[in-house]
């Protein structure tokens, strides 16, 4: 019992500092930006001090907003599972590999990371517009000019390249975790493949498909720079929304207000899916 | 400890003014001015800012003594910070460069220190067509519509003749507004009527009209034959046919919406006499041909005539048209319900 006090003081010092920084740098700009989004808005006077539902109520009575947040979640939902099917078998293969040549795949996933996202948006922008690269192939066999641009299809494919990666590393490194001997067994024990996959394999690597299904889903609901890009002024997301109204309309009781729907959808479907797969975890 | 013995700014100017009857103490004024002579220069940044004291700062305040500092950042965020800055007795900016509706939303708000030739001798050489009591016109570029020569043989001269391109016109996201009163202006003969513009400009989005986030994609846009005509500052014009752009200008017989980038100085600037010498710099010939030569745009006073290939890029057609500077009430007046009413026309197709 006397050893108890010093060890508690030591670990509080040791959380301390780091404690403080969160605060600083997290709690108390979003207590700030909570108080904004209760202000009201005025032109001339950029900002007056109110206690408002307003900001929240224009959003959520709005089918406009509404449809904007609708169309992110789409986005972000589609390209979640698109990462999960595509990322699965590149990451399982990557996990199971003994060869020599594993380093350099995994370094061949890490390395468009090292492109910002803007930059590889501007990528998209020479293969998918007019003049571009799909266009010019495109013409060479007959059609007449076709432009992929500007659209819901590129925005998700620029999202999908840009979080691949992340569901890829974040699958291999859990799927390295799964005992191999496991498969194995099931193998000795005449499970067919299929059968292996989905009574072995997956429930295994469920805690990891959660993981980077949240991480790559927070990636795209907020995704700024490939919407703005790739789906130029007739495509709205959440995230360009949001920096217009801040930045542009100079409207910040409603950008914050924006933020915290953003914030909160964002939270609550993480949330509800961690409880899903949780729940489906302890059931296996 | 170190503030108690640095002179303050009313000591240096008691010295300076005691100085000044003395020509012997020469270097002291010098110095005086120097330290007073710090001016806060909020202004965008890129080429503008970089010409700022390419034209202005460094030939004419530097050997006054003057020194500038430039806040650089994008519109709104400056004039949100001005704002917020607003009851401060002495604020961060001196001079404010902005578009000419927000600058007559800052008078509106009561913000802007009022203009006169005592403060800037130069605004006596300012064309009528631009002057505003609270802010000078530093430089301005008329509303072209720009078309590709190779695909577009009978340039569009009106509103109406450009609509007839449908899906080949494209429109720059960030000055839709200024189409709007382009409209405005061809249909109802009056810009300032801007709410009726809403029809022909959601006729132009139905028939395919492409809008353009950035304006930088409006060139490659005209070049890729994605569009053939749109309407955008005639320096904007002459900017990309430097680029190597094939693009050329046509001036709307109904006249053309004009773009004026302005200065003001804000009320609680803290040094207002060297904010003046700003304003007054910003007007003088030899700043306004810079502008001219290297950004395209036009100077906005009398006395800067231009010459050789600069006055030819950016002579006006004859008969010169009409320059319309943008109606600012009306257009502060309904600005927010038609940014609103914009998304929705975008979203909606």
């Amino acid at each position: 019992m006397t050893r108890r006090r010093p060890e508690g003081l030591t670990a509080s010092l040791l959380i301390g500092p780091a404690t403080l920084v969160v605060l600083l740098s997290l709690v108390l700009p979003l207590a700030l930006l909570a108080r904004y989004s209760l202000n009201r808005y005025d032109r001339r006077t950029f900002m007056v001090e109110a206690f408002t539902p307003e900001n929240y109520l224009r959003f959520v009575t709005d089918p406009f907003y509404t449809g904007v947040l609708w169309t992110t979640f789409s986005i972000a939902i589609v390209t979640t599972l698109l990462c999960l099917l595509m990322g699965f078998p590149i990451a399982y293969k990557l996990a199971r590999s003994q060869s020599r040549w594993k380093s350099i795949g995994v370094l061949l996933i890490i390395l468009p990371l090292f492109i910002g996202s803007t930059v590889r948006a501007l990528g998209w922008m020479g293969v998918l517009g007019r003049g571009g690269i799909v266009d010019a192939i495109y013409g060479a066999m007959g059609g007449t000019g076709i432009s992929l641009l500007y659209t819901s299809f590129a925005v998700g494919l620029g999202i999908l390249s840009i979080n691949l990666p992340y569901m890829i590393l974040t699958l291999q490194s859990v799927i390295e975790g799964i005992d191999a001997r496991v498969e194995e067994a099931a193998d000795s024990l005449g499970a067919s493949p299929p059968r292996r996959f989905w009574h072995v394999v997956l429930p295994l690597a469920l805690p990891g498909i959660a993981t980077g299904g949240i991480l790559v889903f927070i990636l795209a609901m907020n995704a700024y720079a490939t919407p703005f890009l790739l789906g130029g002024a007739r495509f709205q997301m959440m995230a360009p929304m949001l920096y217009r109204e801040f930045a542009v309309n100079n409207n910040w009781p409603f950008a914050a207000a924006i933020a915290f729907i953003l914030m909160l959808t964002t939270l609550t479907l993480t949330a509800l899916s961690s409880l899903l797969v949780q729940r489906r975890y302890r059931a296996q | 400890m170190s503030h108690d013995t640095k002179p303050s700014r009313r000591t240096i100017l008691a010295l300076a003014a005691g100085a000044g009857t003395a020509p012997i103490f020469a270097p002291a004024i010098l110095r005086a001015q120097e330290a007073t002579g710090r001016v806060v220069m909020s202004t965008w940044g890129g080429d503008y800012a970089k010409l700022l004291t390419q034209n202005i700062e460094d030939p004419l305040l530097k050997p006054k003594g003057i020194e500038v500092v430039q806040d650089a950042g994008t519109e709104p965020t400056r004039v949100a910070k001005a704002i917020a800055q607003r009851r401060l007795p002495r604020g961060s900016v001196d001079v404010i460069a902005v578009q000419a509706p927000a600058a007559y939303d800052l008078e509106e708000s009561g913000m802007l220190e009022p203009l006169d030739e005592s403060k800037v001798p130069n605004l006596k050489y300012v064309q009528s067509t631009f002057a505003t009591p609270y802010a000078i016109p530093h430089i301005y570029s008329p509303q072209v519509i720009a078309y590709s020569p190779e695909r577009v043989k009978t340039p569009p001269k009106s509103f109406t003749e450009m609509e007839a391109y449908g899906g080949k016109v494209g429109i720059l996201d960030n000055s839709y507004i200024w189409v709007a009163m382009a409209a405005a202006l061809k249909n109802q003969g009056d810009p300032g009527k801007i709410v009726d513009a809403k029809a022909p400009l959601e006729k132009l989005i139905r028939a395919g009209a492409k809008a353009y986030t950035s304006t930088e994609a409006f060139a490659p846009a005209i070049k890729s034959g994605e569009i053939d005509v749109g309407l955008v500052w005639h320096a904007r014009v002459l900017f990309w046919t430097k680029g190597g752009v094939e693009m050329r200008s046509s001036f709307p017989t109904e006249g053309c919406m004009t773009y004026v980038s302005s200065m003001c100085v804000l009320k609680n600037a803290p040094n207002k006499a060297a904010a003046f010498a700003y304003l007054n710099a910003a007007l003088d010939p030899q700043a306004q041909r810079g502008f001219a030569a290297t950004m395209g745009y036009h100077p906005t006073i009398t006395n800067a005539a231009l010459e050789g290939e600069v006055a030819k890029n950016l002579a006006l057609p004859e008969p010169a048209p009409k320059l319309i500077p943008a109606p600012y009430p009306q257009l502060s007046a309904v600005r927010d319900d038609m940014n609103d009413w914009w998304r929705r026309t975008l979203e909606r197709r």
